[in-house]
């Protein structure tokens, strides 16, 4: 039995005995007693304990977290006493990595799972698990319990408050990418009024619950309005000493127009920076373009240049993926890692310009682009955060991403602003006038978050989209709201990376279970496999 | 390049309390707040 959700980083204990009887080795501690055959102790003698083989031990109390101390474990529980059945919300279905062909036990609300190899999982259907193995599959929501005993687990829940709103500075842009979602260009520009800007500001900073807010600078493209981001910044500045409230404000931008006054803001309002470029020239200037559809990375290039030589750093940038550059995973990578920078690829969304010119990906290409990225992982010196963010939702019961999480964050932790004052659920939304929650100008934002469709969207689960509602990943999974609206019309339907969503999933629970397979008793496979 | 270990230091200090009705398995760490929209993975 393998997984790595909810898995830690074992170690031994110095308290704990250890007495050869026979051929067997008794480990006890004050409570509990694990006896373990010489293989097994071998293992456990070289560290060579698998986590499911940890646990065994860490849940007695027999060996101890690298990462945490804190363990408390009473003693009127015996594990060895407790009744174990299967669990009617689990499901299974076969995986196969290299020669090994294992069945996944996977809970499809909590999206934890286990993979078992075919000896496990025929005595997983004939009830014969030993306690141990139930307990494993117990803590992951993967069996029950006779007696009503329950597992807990703590994890953070979606926020109830907004901590983020993408504050639109200006619909006008400097350029005209191919698939922009906002539809937006240098034929428009509308700033945001200080009205807005000081209504906006108190709505957020009055939020319940929330202890940072943080303002994120968009647009359009916020560097072409320096000023507008500069009188908001001050306002917040001057605002904030009402409230007990820590304040961060970061920006999106396109490189494009790197100002001696925007570089002084960013240094004196220590702004966060991120950066929009879709890979090497080639690929970017096929679709970051102006109005007379030149290309814009050379300009793009001297702008990151001018923020480092400044001594500014660049969290990231954001790759959208598309025809573009989809079939080049390889040289995405080597470009970000030549140029130094964390980069999040992801597929461009069906909304604005994106549904005059196709650019988005097509099933299967986003999910290979992903692969390919994944292998070559360590060759690189940089982060690719659609990795980090995928791997989360696999391997762990975090769920910190809000895009990939049910429900989402829209409404929830993040919320975005227009210029003239109008709230959207999500900053995919700020162009599609149908989605406005109301206007600070009227209403307080948390005023908006009461009205009865913005709690139905804020309780947007899996349960209420048919096909999510169904499938086996939906734990680990969230379908975009925006992009299944760009997609279908409604919110209330799959993401349309849906069918690569599934292939990334499987494929990172065979990613790990190939690098894990080292251990030679995880299979007990004696039949040839077709390959 | 070399390869720089990325680790998903946010899932450590898992904390557990175990009694005879119940399992407690708690995180105790700040959650971050990466999202899709063309932010990056820049809130945590």
């Amino acid at each position: 039995m393998r997984s790595p959700w909810l898995s830690r980083e074992y170690e031994k204990k110095h308290d704990v005995k250890i007495k050869k009887i026979n051929d067997k080795y008794v480990l006890s501690s004050k409570n509990n007693t694990v006896i373990l055959n010489e293989s097994e102790y071998e293992k456990y003698e070289q560290n060579h304990l698998n986590e499911i083989e940890w646990e065994k031990l860490y849940y007695k109390g027999l060996a101890k977290d690298k990462n945490c101390e804190e363990i408390d474990i009473s003693p009127d529980l015996n594990i060895d006493e407790m009744k174990f059945v299967k669990s009617k919300r689990v499901q299974s279905f076969p995986l196969k990595v290299d020669k090994h062909n294992y069945q996944i036990l996977i809970n499809p609300e909590l999206g934890s799972w286990m993979a078992l190899n075919q000896e496990e999982f025929e005595r997983y259907n004939n009830d014969v698990l030993t306690n141990d193995e139930w307990f494993s599959l117990f803590i992951r929501g993967l069996a029950e319990e006779k007696n009503n005993v329950e597992v807990d687990l703590d994890f953070p829940l979606p926020a109830d408050y907004p901590s983020v709103i993408v504050v639109n500075i200006t619909t006008g842009c400097n350029l005209r990418c191919k698939y922009c979602f906002a539809d937006c260009g240098p034929f428009k520009g509308e700033n945001m009024t200080e009205e807005v800007m000081e209504a906006t500001i108190h709505s957020m900073l009055s939020m319940p619950q929330v202890k940072v807010i943080t303002f994120e600078f968009q647009g359009g493209e916020a560097s072409t309005n320096v000023p507008g981001m500069r009188k908001f910044i001050e306002m917040a500045e001057k605002i904030k000493v009402n409230y007990d409230k820590l304040v961060k404000y970061r920006t999106e931008i396109n490189c494009i127009l790197v100002t001696e006054d925007l570089i002084d803001l960013i240094k004196t309002y220590n702004v966060s920076v991120g950066v929009s470029l879709d890979g090497p020239k080639e690929m970017t200037d096929q679709t970051r373009v102006d109005i007379n559809g030149k290309g814009a990375f050379d300009r793009i290039a001297k702008g990151i240049k001018k923020l480092r030589d400044n001594g500014i750093y660049i969290d990231g940038a954001v790759c959208t993926i598309g025809q573009h550059n989809v079939h080049y995973p390889k040289q995405i990578m080597r470009f970000f890692d030549d140029i130094g920078m964390n980069f999040k690829p992801r597929p461009v969304n069906i909304l604005g310009r994106e549904k005059e010119n196709h650019l988005t990906t097509k099933p299967g290409e986003w999910a290979k682009c992903f692969k390919e990225m994944y292998e070559m992982q360590d060759e690189v010196d940089v982060e690719n955060f659609s990795i980090h963010i995928f791997e989360e939702n696999v391997y762990t019961p975090i769920r910190d991403y809000i895009c990939l999480r049910y429900p989402c964050g829209a409404a929830r932790e993040l919320v975005s602003v227009n210029p003239n004052g109008d709230v959207f659920p999500c900053d995919g939304f700020k162009g599609e006038s149908k989605f406005v929650m109301g206007n600070v100008l009227n209403e307080t934002i948390e005023e908006m978050l009461k009205k009865p469709e913005i709690i139905k969207l804020r309780n947007r689960t899996a349960s209420t989209i048919e096909k999510c509602s169904k499938c086996l990943f939906r734990g680990m999974c969230c379908s975009c709201c925006y992009s299944a609206y760009g997609k279908f019309g409604d919110i209330y339907r799959e993401d349309p990376q849906c069918i690569d969503r599934r292939q990334m999933y499987i494929y990172l629970m065979q990613a790990w279970l190939k690098k894990h397979s080292s251990n030679k008793e995880l299979t007990n496979d004696k039949q040839p496999i077709n390959n | 390049m070399k390869k720089r270990e990325i680790k998903n230091d946010i899932v450590k200090n898992l904390k557990a309390k175990i009694s005879k009705n119940q399992i407690k398995i708690s995180f105790g760490n700040k959650i971050g707040l990466g999202y899709d929209g063309c932010g990056t993975h820049t809130h945590k």
